[in-house]
């Protein structure tokens, strides 16, 4: 036992129970009751409706657009807060305020935005259709849509702090002969892994719970353009509700795990 | 290494930071940039690090062409006031991480390690490799910065403010030890400081910069007696201003009391420029024309200096002066009293 422990006053005791029970009431208790619902019926059921092959399409979807989601957010991330965070130019502002879009305009807006230029009537679908391709109610669709929703998440944990840290550390480097690579790679990059982490975690997170573009894009097509979330929707509308509860916990296991692996990365840090 | 700079000019949208600014630096010659903020002196300082392009003009250094080379080939070491070590990395590969960046003739790592100890030999900073900098004080972290920028063996050493962020003391000790330093390793270096007593103190030759341009060169001891202009004159301490009429050929100048002009042909008046240790003071009726009347109002009388605040009694003007300790033991001047002020030397402009 510490003998110089803080006498424990109210008021911050006050704050935190305050916090806890919230957390607790909008958070844990919800949580809870999903995993209690998919288990309702016994796990025999739960692995059912998981290892159902319309219920495993829907994994290998959510988890195709979050692959290629992640990755190109954290290029274009790291690409546009470095050129935000560390230099001065003109349309910067508006930059910033594009960047920010996604997250101004509804979900099922900016889905729409895709059909109206992809879709058979929209500006590109008819000629990309007579090539052979096709975006909307297609495996494309979904990951541009996955891509729009997520893509100010890398960018937005990165700029504060590239700006705040500031450009002195590059060009010390700079004098020091090394190249603009080996500044990036050896003193820009190590300097916001935390901050870039914790970007990719949220949109991984992001990436896989998209709801409203996806659906929009999607058109439903059970076993090639069901992400996780609309089979939770099929599956509750269609009144089983034990094998949607299931598929919803294995959605918020996959949430969690990005958290709990940056958890263990920062504490191996300190 | 030499540097020569020739007609530099640079500007930040409107603000023309640097005038066509020439200037030779010798070789293995520890010079100061000085000025207030934003006379230019950092900019000019960056355009030599190849950190910013100028607009026009000519770098050399060495005798080779440098003004279109980036920083990453200029070899030129850099200090920054802040310090910029980089955070996440050891004393140790702070120091090292030039020589690792290196493409071309690397050194082993066990030369590396040698060369990096060396330094933090040289920066009084031996057994300190495995610290990070977030735990070193501020004056450890400077010399961590130095011993970075010498690791290179750059051409030329460019310091930037390098003691303005440190507390009085340390900047003192500091200042010596770069001054030492420099005797031992004689690498060309350029530092910029807007603090007069430290250019005076580690320069051998000073730069006095204003608005973007040169206004002076010379040792300290020059620069100090014969300032070229009054913003030189004033900016190197303080001073104190008369106003005076020119005299018939190069007699003194006579010093003006009250409201009146100079002789009846409408001579200009001119001022005389005297530092506070320049000035005497007189009991008595005092001489019309070399002294003027005052009131003094304080007299500070603490260590060998004593510091005496008046006030003139024709126009108002505070007038500072310095005497001796034994001069004022022997005249014990008290606040209130009337004396009459006589500038024994002045620059006039």
């Amino acid at each position: 036992m510490n003998p110089f422990r803080p006498p424990i006053r109210p008021v911050p005791l006050l704050l935190t129970l305050v916090a806890l029970l919230f957390l607790l009431g909008f958070l844990a208790l919800p949580l809870a009751i999903v995993f209690a619902g998919a288990l309702q019926q016994g796990i025999k059921h739960y692995l059912a409706a998981i290892s159902d092959p319309m219920a495993l399409a829907a994994i290998r979807l959510t988890l195709l657009a979050a692959a290629i989601a992640v990755p190109l957010n954290v290029i274009f991330g790291l690409a546009a807060a470095w050129a935000i965070g560390k230099f001065r130019f003109p349309g910067r502002q508006l930059l910033i305020t594009l960047i920010d879009l996604p997250f101004s305009v509804s979900p099922v807006v900016s889905g729409m935005v895709y059909i109206l230029v992809f879709g058979m009537q929209g500006w590109l679908g008819g000629w990309l259709a007579a090539r052979g391709v096709q975006v909307i109610f297609a495996v494309p669709g979904i990951v541009l849509a996955t891509l729009f929703v997520t893509l100010p998440l890398v960018a937005r944990e990165l700029i504060p702090l590239m700006e705040s840290q500031g450009t002195e550390e590059e060009e010390a480097a700079l004098t020091l002969g090394a190249s603009g690579w080996q500044t990036f790679r050896r003193v820009t990059l190590p300097n916001v892994r935390q901050g870039l982490l914790y970007g990719v975690i949220l949109c991984t997170a992001r990436a896989m719970g998209e709801f409203g573009a996806v659906s929009v894009v999607s058109g439903h097509i059970r076993g090639l353009t069901n992400t996780l979330t609309l089979h939770v929707e099929i599956l509750y509308n269609e009144y089983q509700s034990a094998a949607a509860f299931a598929v919803a916990s294995l959605l918020a296991l996959l949430a969690v795990v990005p958290l709990v692996v940056k958890a263990i990365l920062s504490r191996h840090e300190h | 290494m030499n540097i020569e700079i020739r007609n530099l000019s640079h500007a930040f949208g409107d603000f023309q930071a640097l005038k066509d600014v020439s200037l030779d630096v010798h070789d293995g010659e520890l010079l100061a940039l000085l000025g207030p903020s934003g006379c230019g002196k950092t900019t000019l300082l960056r355009l030599l690090a190849g950190l910013a392009r100028p607009d026009a003009g000519t770098i050399r250094i060495g005798g080779v062409e440098a003004t279109g080379q980036s920083a990453q080939a200029r070899q030129v070491g850099f200090v920054f006031q802040h310090y910029a070590l980089f955070r996440h990395m050891s004393v140790f590969e702070n120091i090292a991480f030039g020589l690792r960046v290196r493409r071309r003739n690397r050194p082993a790592n066990a030369e590396i390690r040698q060369r990096v100890n060396a330094l933090l030999e040289l920066v009084k900073l031996d057994g300190f490799g495995n610290r990070m900098p977030s735990e070193l004080s501020g004056g450890q972290r400077q010399r961590v910065a130095l011993a970075r920028a010498l690791a290179v063996e750059p051409r030329v050493l460019l310091l930037d403010e390098p003691f303005g962020a440190l507390d009085a003391s340390v900047r003192r000790e500091l200042r010596r030890w770069l001054r030492r330093l420099h005797d031992e390793i004689n690498i060309t270096s350029l530092f910029v400081t807007h603090d007069v007593e430290e250019a005076m103190e580690v320069a051998e030759r000073v730069v006095v910069m204003d608005h973007g341009r040169i206004v002076q060169m010379g040792t300290p001891e020059e620069v100090y007696a014969q300032p070229a202009t009054p913003f030189v004159c004033a900016f190197l301490g303080s001073v104190n201003r008369f106003p005076a009429c020119p005299a018939a050929g190069d007699g003194t100048p006579e010093l003006l009391t009250g409201p009146a002009a100079c002789g009846a042909e409408g001579t200009a008046p001119l001022t005389l420029y005297a530092r506070p240790h320049e000035l005497l003071l007189e009991r008595g009726t005092g001489t019309p024309g070399q002294t003027v009347p005052a009131t003094i109002l304080r007299v500070q009388a603490i260590g060998a200096v004593v510091h005496i605040e008046l006030q003139r009694s024709d126009n108002g003007q505070r007038i500072e002066v310095e005497l001796s300790r034994e001069r004022q033991d022997e005249q014990t001047y008290k606040a209130g009293e009337a004396v009459h002020i006589r500038p024994t030397r002045f620059a006039r402009f």
